[in-house]
């Protein structure tokens, strides 16, 4: 049975070994990117938010400034971003190819973005909890650490759908300056090759990753949301 | 008695966009140790920014607050938090941690201001039995009433065993059998521990009920300073 249905695919140029690795590539750059960047943006969200007005660390040029640098960085194209970051990618990891090689710009493209959303999950904080924290004695980095982040986890968790999900469509992209993963398969054994079983494999595997991750993300949720 | 607050000239004044609105002005009066303090005026009377202003959520413009010799107002901001630790407050909407259990918000003020005594745990336990909510101590407060909410308030503002408890319209979001069981709640807390109770509140029946003394505060001012049953 197994072996009937993989001499069908291999008739159709399809081996599973092949498309293993380049999913595994995909499935590393994805969430390697995604870690990196939350790491990176989860601080820039809270910036955001306590310099804003009326917030805890109330700062309007930090945020205006804060805030523009996002918006800008937001409208770059995710593949240009990457051919111009080519030389600093080769500084930072050693190469620009590859899977290795993607991490550095697609944390870079998902950084801004998920900033906004963190900074839309921690603006969901009832203002009252802040004050109750105060009353308590609480100092600005308590409010953060015991009350913005731990009240405000179940709604970061959240954000996590559409990341990693935006992440992996970024990633597919990869394939064109030579960053492996599914995309690269797609293009190189599939429109390069005027293969296109290839290609909607290709997406099936991607709809099936972005699936299970939206899957994954709506349970921890459910299971850490309290409110 | 003796005063354990003294409150002196104070006022509070808001800049807007060009001109300055005074909510608060020139206040002045004592509040004596062990007693149930009432301050009762309608909405838009300053009460929430009169009591926010006693532990320092807001600065005031002018004037002073005295508690155990010492002017809370002249502080720089880095003191603040321990003198606001000295002080309990409950709220209108309760404030509580939706992602912590009951107990563990109870415990919140000590974690904040670090009292890592070993009896933590068993004060926090024994607050909560005294508000009657032993046994939903591991319970989220989504899943308790609103009178249960403010139980679980009023357990975790005693927590830090503060002097003064502040109440900002506590039983406003209750019912009325709610609120009188929250009320006789209060009284029992203030004849237990002989704490200081601040209770802002815009309901007479509460003003009576209560408080020893009641100010009533009018567009910023005190009018008078009346005794509670003659409110």
């Amino acid at each position: 049975m197994f072996s009937s249905i993989n001499t069908w695919f291999e008739a159709r140029g399809i081996y599973s070994q092949q498309v293993w690795r380049f999913f595994n590539q995909t499935l590393q750059m994805t969430f390697i990117s995604a870690l990196a960047a939350y790491c990176l943006a989860i601080p820039l969200g809270i910036i955001l938010v306590t310099t804003k007005k009326g917030g805890i660390f109330q700062n309007r040029p930090v945020n205006i400034i804060l805030g523009s640098i996002i918006n800008i960085m937001r409208s770059i194209p995710f593949l240009l971003l990457a051919m111009y970051l080519i030389p600093f990618t080769r500084l930072l990891v050693g190469t620009a190819l590859g899977p290795r090689g993607m991490i550095v710009p697609l944390t870079i493209a998902a950084v801004p973005f998920i900033a906004r959303l963190i900074e839309n999950a921690l603006l969901e904080l009832d203002k009252g909890l802040i004050e109750a924290a105060k009353s308590m004695g609480a100092g600005r980095f308590k409010i953060i650490l015991k009350v913005y982040l731990p009240e405000c986890a179940p709604s970061i968790i959240l954000t996590a759908g559409v990341s990693v999900i935006t992440i992996l469509g970024f990633s597919a992209m990869a394939g064109i300056v030579a960053g492996g993963g599914l995309g690269q398969w797609a293009l190189d054994h599939g429109h390069g090759a005027n293969n296109t079983t290839v290609i909607l494999t290709a997406i099936i595997l991607l709809i099936l990753i972005a699936q299970a991750v939206q899957g994954l993300v709506f349970l921890a949720h459910r299971v850490l949301n309290k409110k | 008695m003796q005063n354990i607050l003294s409150i002196k000239n104070l006022s509070k004044e808001f800049k807007q966009k060009k001109d300055t609105l005074k909510v608060l002005d020139d206040v002045s009066f004592d509040v004596r140790e062990g007693e149930i303090f009432g301050i009762m005026g309608q909405s838009g009377a300053g009460k929430s920014t009169l009591i926010r202003c006693l532990n320092v959520l807001e600065k005031p413009s002018n004037g002073s607050i005295i508690l155990n010799d010492q002017n809370i107002v002249a502080l720089k901001e880095g003191h603040l938090p321990k003198i606001r630790s000295q002080f309990g407050m409950i709220f209108q909407s309760f404030n509580l941690l939706n992602q912590r259990t009951v107990l563990k918000n109870v415990l919140l003020p000590l974690e904040i201001t670090k009292n890592k005594n070993s009896d933590t745990k068993a004060r926090a336990l024994e607050l909560l039995d005294l508000v009657g909510l032993s046994d939903k101590k591991d319970a989220y407060p989504k899943t308790l009433s609103g009178g249960q909410k403010q139980r679980a308030a009023i357990a975790r503002a005693l927590v830090n065993n503060p002097q003064i408890l502040l109440c900002d319209e506590p039983t406003s979001a209750l019912d009325t059998i709610c609120s009188n069981s929250i009320l006789r709640l209060l009284k029992h807390i203030n004849k237990t521990f002989n704490i200081t109770i601040i209770i802002i509140t815009h309901d007479k029946i509460v003003a009576k009920e209560i408080c020893d003394r009641v100010a009533i505060l009018e567009s910023g001012k005190i009018i008078e300073i009346r005794e509670g049953h003659n409110v």
